[in-house]
């Protein structure tokens, strides 16, 4: 696809967390690592209450579909890690 | 007779040839090496140290004057180069005297200038060094007279490509920044005056640029593991 | 007192390991490993690393016999690494330090190695040298910084080794350097092959184009059996690694050698750093596969020493990255 099209692909989730502090939780662990720069995928993280809000916008659907499954790989690990490691 | 050690060799000081002052330097075997990689080694640093030696002074780089080489006990005699110290240790002697670290650089930018002439010399006739370091150049008499020798040929080679001899710096730099701090600009001295003395301004060029190159392997490889 | 968590995963072994005041409290490892002939790619280690650090986790936790509240601090690899297993781990890192309120230490890999050997061997203020699937180098602490006297300026002395061993096609398991040095004991041929040094640097990937291309035709004529190549390749890189640390320690004049990193678990390595040692009246320090190899407890160590002396990194820099100098590092915990 030609990257000059000025209207980009994008994409938006909202996952829903069972509350606003494991939301952030997730928010701060996911928030740091930018996305490569190869990649020329834009990703914005943002919180609103329970619900952690992802946007992708790329140029391409290719880099798009590995930025959005790298996404959920890490959101699956971080999930996991709440799950059994949170304080009793 | 006095004995220094060295990581490869052991030095005979103060020893007479025919008269004129001299020293013994005999490559001793490293056991830790395979007999047979040792011998191999032994005998071709012993033959490349003779002839860079001699191809600097056809260049009109001082070295010490070769008298004998013994292959039974690896042993090379040469001149002793009397009334000397080490770059090393002058640059020392300059830093701990002079607190302020820019006078101390002003004070041996002529050495740095005269090490770049030396090293721009030395390649031109393809010599390559191989260990360049601070230890491995001594200042004979007054150190403000610049009367620069280079010593250590062992791991000399013979080379014309701008790979070798950018390597060659680099060997240099690395070891001129870890063993004096704060000396940066004084190695960008002896780059300039490199620079300036090398004759083929293009083969400059390139060895420079091989030079930048070779310190971003350093920096730019990635690390596993 | 002070209880410090590691998280390593910057090649192909997870690792956590947790110390207390410089005693090893648990240290398992999981470790990735690949087909015969072949390496191991980001995207699968990272899988791996994902699939395997919460168990490795418990682990640790368990064997430790600690509970979460009573870490102090949480210290992860921030590289130099490959990117994506670095990331997965740190994830991990980063959520375990908010679910229990702990501050957070990104560590250097390579200081984690330095300091893991210190802390095992007791060695004061060694000449180092660190080799490892992607590292060789030689370093020296002085005025606040591990210095780099010496490197590879190509591959690194693991990677050579690795690379051999896919030649040979032998096995990943537990390591393709294990397994050449099992060999190497067995070769009794010598084979000259480029011997690479300049001043403190050295290079390998001149050495290894030779071999690959020598190693079928030699093996194939019976001239040499892959047993002697194993041997004469070890015999050859392993003398350029003892001659650069020894210059390096003459440079130095030092008297203590210590080798890290997971090539420093071969014995003939060692016993050849021995002889040099006790020929230049110096003392070698060396330690075993549990802490040579990637682990969880030496991030841990050089996280527990930099953040008793105040070091602690802000969550939203708890970055990875792919290069990251040993010489980078200010060193505010060694006089």
């Amino acid at each position: 696809m030609d990257t000059a099209i000025s209207e980009r692909l994008s994409a938006e989730l909202r996952v829903p967390f069972p509350s606003a502090w494991e939301a952030e939780v997730a928010y701060n662990s996911l928030s740091v690592d930018k996305e490569p720069k190869r990649g020329h995928v834009h990703r914005d993280l943002s919180l609103d209450g329970n619900i952690m809000q992802v946007c992708f916008q790329a140029s391409e659907a290719r880099t798009l579909r590995v930025s959005i499954n790298s996404f959920f790989e890490h959101l699956k690990l971080v999930c996991e890690t709440i799950d059994q490691f949170r304080p009793l | 007779m006095a004995v220094l050690q060295g990581a490869e060799a052991k030095l005979y000081l103060g020893g007479d040839f025919y008269g004129r002052p001299c020293i013994i330097k005999e490559r001793f075997q490293k056991n830790y090496r395979h007999p047979i990689l040792d011998k191999a080694l032994t005998s071709q640093r012993i033959k490349s140290e003779v002839r860079a030696n001699l191809r600097c002074r056809i260049a009109g780089i001082q070295t010490p004057t070769i008298f004998m080489v013994n292959f039974d006990t690896n042993s090379i005699y040469m001149e002793e180069i009397q009334d000397a110290v080490t770059v090393r240790q002058h640059i020392n002697t300059v830093q701990a005297a002079e607190l302020n670290p820019a006078s101390a650089c002003s004070q041996l930018k002529p050495l740095a200038e005269a090490i770049g002439r030396t090293l721009a010399k030395m390649h031109t006739s393809n010599i390559i060094h191989g260990d360049l370091t601070t230890s491995n150049m001594l200042l004979e008499g007054d150190p403000s007279e610049l009367s620069l020798f280079l010593i250590d040929f062992g791991l000399s080679s013979f080379e014309a490509s701008a790979e070798d001899k950018g390597v060659d710096l680099y060997v240099l730099e690395r070891a001129f920044l870890s063993s004096h701090p704060n000396s940066q600009e004084l190695f960008d001295c002896i780059l300039a005056a490199y620079t300036d003395q090398t004759q083929d301004k293009n083969a400059c060029k390139e060895v420079i640029s091989k030079l930048d190159e070779v310190r971003l392997r350093g920096r730019k490889r990635t690390m596993v593991g | 007192m002070v209880v410090a968590i590691g998280f390593e995963g910057s090649a192909n072994k997870l690792g956590i390991g947790i110390v207390k005041d410089g005693v090893v409290l648990s240290n398992p490892r999981h470790t990735y490993i690949t087909p015969p002939g072949q390496g191991f790619l980001p995207k699968d280690t990272a899988k791996h690393h994902r699939e395997h650090a919460l168990s490795v986790l418990k682990l640790a936790l368990e064997e430790a016999n600690i509970k979460p509240e009573e870490i102090d601090v949480v210290c992860y690899t921030k590289g130099p690494g490959m990117g994506a297993p670095l990331v997965s781990t740190a994830l991990v890192a980063r959520t375990v330090a908010q679910l229990w309120n702990k501050p957070i230490v990104a560590v250097n890999h390579c200081i984690g190695h330095i300091e893991m050997g210190r802390l095992i061997t007791g060695a004061q203020n060694p000449t180092v040298l660190y080799v490892s699937g992607g590292n060789t180098q030689v370093i020296a602490y002085s005025d606040k910084c591990y210095r780099i006297f010496g490197e590879t300026i190509d591959i690194a002395v693991g990677n050579c080794l690795d690379r051999f061993a896919r030649v040979l096609k032998l096995s990943n398991d537990p390591s393709p350097g294990y397994n050449i040095e099992q060999l190497a004991k067995k070769g009794r041929q010598y084979l000259e092959m480029p011997y690479v040094v300049k001043g403190m640097d050295v290079s390998f990937s001149g050495l290894l184009s030779y071999i690959e291309e020598k190693a079928p035709k030699l093996i194939e004529s019976n001239a040499y059996t892959p047993e002697d190549l194993c041997f004469s390749l070890q015999e050859t890189v392993f003398a350029m690694l003892i001659e650069i640390t020894e210059r390096a320690m003459a440079h130095c004049d030092s008297n203590e050698v210590l080798i890290v990193g997971g090539v420093g678990c071969n014995k003939r390595l060692q016993e050849m750093m021995g002889v040099m040692a006790s020929e230049r009246g110096a003392t070698l320090y060396a330690t075993d596969e549990r802490f040579c190899i990637d682990n969880g407890a030496m991030i841990a160590q050089a996280g527990w020493e930099m953040f008793r002396s105040g070091v602690v990194t802000p969550l939203d820099q708890t970055t990875c990255t792919q290069r990251f100098r040993t010489d980078e590092v200010e060193v505010t915990w060694r006089s």
